[in-house]
């Protein structure tokens, strides 16, 4: 029984090695904006690459290519600059907009830019989209996934359990916790000789990651954030995590677009590289492996910057979060009225 | 269309009436016992099984624990354990009895040990119900701290929480008897909840039943972790699995208008000692607290908390409540931590904490039924 535990796990760190290759080819040719050559990579005592400090990674470049950018992973510099520069346009013409009283029972509206904070540019790198491979930059992602997906998002007041994990103020999951957002984009790395911290500002998860001299947990315990085991690969930190449960979603919030509500399996294995290139920018590479839910391994990539002014706060989620007894009522109210209307 | 609600976890009777005392969140911890309880057993015939999970323990052999980080501060790092039958207040029965003889320590290991056994027959059915919960599930520890203390308060001298400022057990008591919100206690007892806000702190899964800070050892999932590096101490309490991020050295507290559940820490070595400030606490928590009472508003709470290494496997944890608008005097406890070679899991709170809806359902039902009673009299009444 030993062994085929270890053959296990040796077949998953070969396939592991292989999709990371894959990933990182593609690497190189994103990093030409974002590497300093001239920068020397500062050391803890015991002589790790420093990661530490405070990471953001808020950006308008979308999950998935857009359409009308098929078969270019980059940007020009030229359209970087149009692109950011219609998003300030955007952004001033939505804070200039003059109140408007909605309807009860209407789309009462959200959050202004004051509440928000989703970034205002695409990546330093110019990449199309955060998914990086497959090379048309969409996920790979199987049809009913997509189906069940889209059954959850459009019945999410039948039941608390069709919505989103992170409206729930469950856990937003690896990756998902890593993901852009409309907020809160934030994480603070820690080091110690045996442990990698990663706090997450949206829900106050840290994950607290030992190093892989320490086994994985059972296979029998499952977690929404799965078990993580880390290592260095170089000077390249690898975060591997599995054990997840199938109860969580790969992202949450709308910047996930098509793969918000998209599912978890129990075969879910993640793969995270972090490599640090200058004083203000880790690259973040994240392999999805779960072959229940998508026909081949995708990867993500994009910088973390350095916002050493950043200040983490509590992120309280649950307390005074009405939101999601309100949405079921509200459906209930629904449901009454339409059920009214039939029986006339 | 409503989806069935999930069947429950096979691990966790079913059907369980808990005590009061720990209603809703206490079903958390036990799906994690259940499940670290199979694993347990399961690992005994599956020798690899077994065997990996002894490697996993071994990162924390005693005996090769270095004393001190690469950058030379003293390692508190690992998963530390605060159970202890010993009291936080020193029995009254007990006065002036600072420390107990090892027979008397017996004796009363054995009384507690005997008043917590679930497994007894001899209350009647409704007894035996409240008591479905055994030593299997609840973790409190089987011993004393080793000083034999009374309490684990040992400042004051009595061993026992201190005199209130004036007006505060009276604003307290006040608040509790009218059922005004902020709930500060951690369990509310009995009450006719007219929303979440009318619970526990810990029913509602904001803080721990022994997270604090300061941390109090309670019913179960008496563990903490810390990690170090040169700047940062994290102290990961597993109850809430809310994590501490503690900044070394002098940057300033945040300013008085950002209040926060767990308070605003710095910390700072004395010595070998780790010494944790914190303050900015808010008005929803207390200045101090036991399981079911609340002392006065933590907005005006100083706590200091000491961590100080004793030797590989000890850990000697120490708070001091300072807050001269609730205590006439400040509270010094001590609570001797132990290394643990076991690891820690998700504290899942909220998922499937149907407690919560149960209770806010039931005082609904109660409601319903008192009026129907009030109608019933009104009705006799007029017929007359």
């Amino acid at each position: 029984m030993h062994r085929l535990i270890n053959r296990r796990f040796v077949a998953i760190a070969a396939l592991a090695a292989v999709f990371a290759l894959a990933g990182a080819t593609g690497a190189d040719a994103q990093l030409e904006r974002v590497i300093d050559p001239d920068w020397t990579l500062p050391r803890t005592a015991d002589g790790q690459p420093d990661l530490q400090g405070l990471w953001g990674n808020k950006t308008i470049t979308p999950m998935e290519r857009p359409a009308d950018l098929e078969g270019r992973a980059f940007l020009t510099d030229e359209e970087i600059a149009q692109r950011n520069r219609q998003r300030a346009l955007d952004e001033a013409a939505r804070d200039a907009a003059p109140a408007r009283r909605y309807e009860a029972g209407g789309n009462v509206g959200g959050y202004g830019s004051y509440w928000l904070d989703a970034g205002d540019t695409v990546l330093s790198t110019g990449q199309t989209s955060l998914i990086v491979d497959p090379p048309d930059g969409r996920a790979p992602v199987r049809q009913w996934a997509l189906r069940n997906k889209a059954y959850n998002l459009a019945h999410n007041g039948n039941h608390y359990r069709n919505m989103s994990v992170w409206d729930r103020c469950l856990s937003r999951g690896v990756p998902g916790s890593m993901l852009p957002a409309g907020y809160n984009n934030a994480y603070r790395f820690l080091q110690t000789p045996d442990h990698f911290v990663i706090q997450h500002e949206m829900i106050h998860d840290a994950r607290i990651i030992p190093f892989r001299d320490q086994p994985f947990v059972d296979d029998n315990i499952r977690q929404w954030m799965g078990d993580a085991r880390a290592h260095w690969e170089g000077d390249t930190l690898v975060v591997e995590t599995k054990n997840f449960h199938n109860r969580g979603w790969i992202a949450s919030s709308g910047a996930g677009a098509r793969l918000k509500g998209i599912a978890v399996s129990k075969a879910l294995h993640v793969v995270e590289r972090f490599r640090r290139v200058s004083e203000n920018t880790i690259i973040w590479t994240v392999t999805i492996e779960d072959p229940n839910v998508y026909t081949r391994p995708w990867t993500i990539q994009m910088p973390l910057t350095a916002e050493p002014e950043y200040d983490i706060f509590e992120y309280a989620c649950h307390e005074g979060n009405y939101a999601v007894p309100n949405a079921l009522s509200g459906q209930r109210v629904i449901d009454a009225r339409a059920a009214a209307t039939e029986n006339q | 269309m409503v989806h069935p609600m999930p069947s429950r976890d096979p691990a966790c009777p079913d059907g369980m009436k808990m005590e009061r005392m720990q209603r809703p969140v206490r079903v958390r911890r036990h799906r994690f016992a259940a499940v670290h309880g199979l694993v347990a057993l399961l690992a005994v015939p599956a020798v690899a099984a077994a065997q990996d999970r002894s490697a996993g323990a071994s990162t924390a052999t005693r005996g090769d624990i270095e004393l001190r980080t690469p950058w030379g501060a003293p390692n508190l790092g690992g998963v530390w354990d605060f159970r202890t039958l010993t009291p936080l207040e020193r029995p009254e029965v007990l006065g002036e009895k600072a420390v107990l003889t090892p027979e008397e320590a017996a004796a009363f290991r054995k009384q507690v040990l005997e008043s917590r056994n679930a497994d007894r027959r001899d209350g009647g059915a409704a007894r035996d119900v409240e008591r479905a919960y055994n030593d299997f599930w609840w973790d409190y520890g089987d011993s004393l701290t080793e000083d034999l203390r009374t309490s684990l308060i040992v400042d004051p001298p009595n061993g026992r929480i201190p005199q209130r400022v004036a007006g505060v057990d009276e604003a307290d008591d006040a608040r509790r008897a009218a059922r005004r919100r902020p709930v500060r206690e951690r369990v509310v007892f009995g009450s006719p909840a007219h929303g979440p806000e009318d619970l526990g702190l810990s029913e509602r899964c904001m803080l721990g039943f022994n997270a604090g800070p300061p941390m109090l050892p309670s019913a179960y999932n008496n563990n903490i972790q810390i990690l170090q590096t040169r700047d940062h101490v994290v102290i990961l309490n597993e109850m809430i699995h809310d994590a501490r991020i503690v900044p070394l050295g002098d940057k300033p507290h945040l300013p008085g208008s950002i209040r926060q559940w767990l308070g605003d820490s710095r910390g700072h070595w004395e010595g070998d000692t780790l010494v944790v400030e914190s303050t900015n606490f808010t008005s929803q928590t207390g200045s101090f607290y036991t399981v079911v009472r609340a002392y006065g508003s933590g907005e005006t709470l100083r706590l200091v908390e000491r961590f100080t290494r004793e030797g590989d496997d000890r850990l000697r944890y120490e708070f001091t409540i300072d807050d001269p608008t609730t205590f006439t005097q400040p509270i010094t406890g001590m609570v001797p931590m132990q290394r643990s070679d076991q690891s820690l899991f998700e504290y899942a709170c909220h998922e499937g904490n149907y407690g919560m809806t149960n209770l806010l359902a039931g005082a609904r039902v109660q409601e319903r039924r008192a009026g129907n009673a009030e109608r019933a009299d009104a009705d006799a009444a007029t017929a007359r």
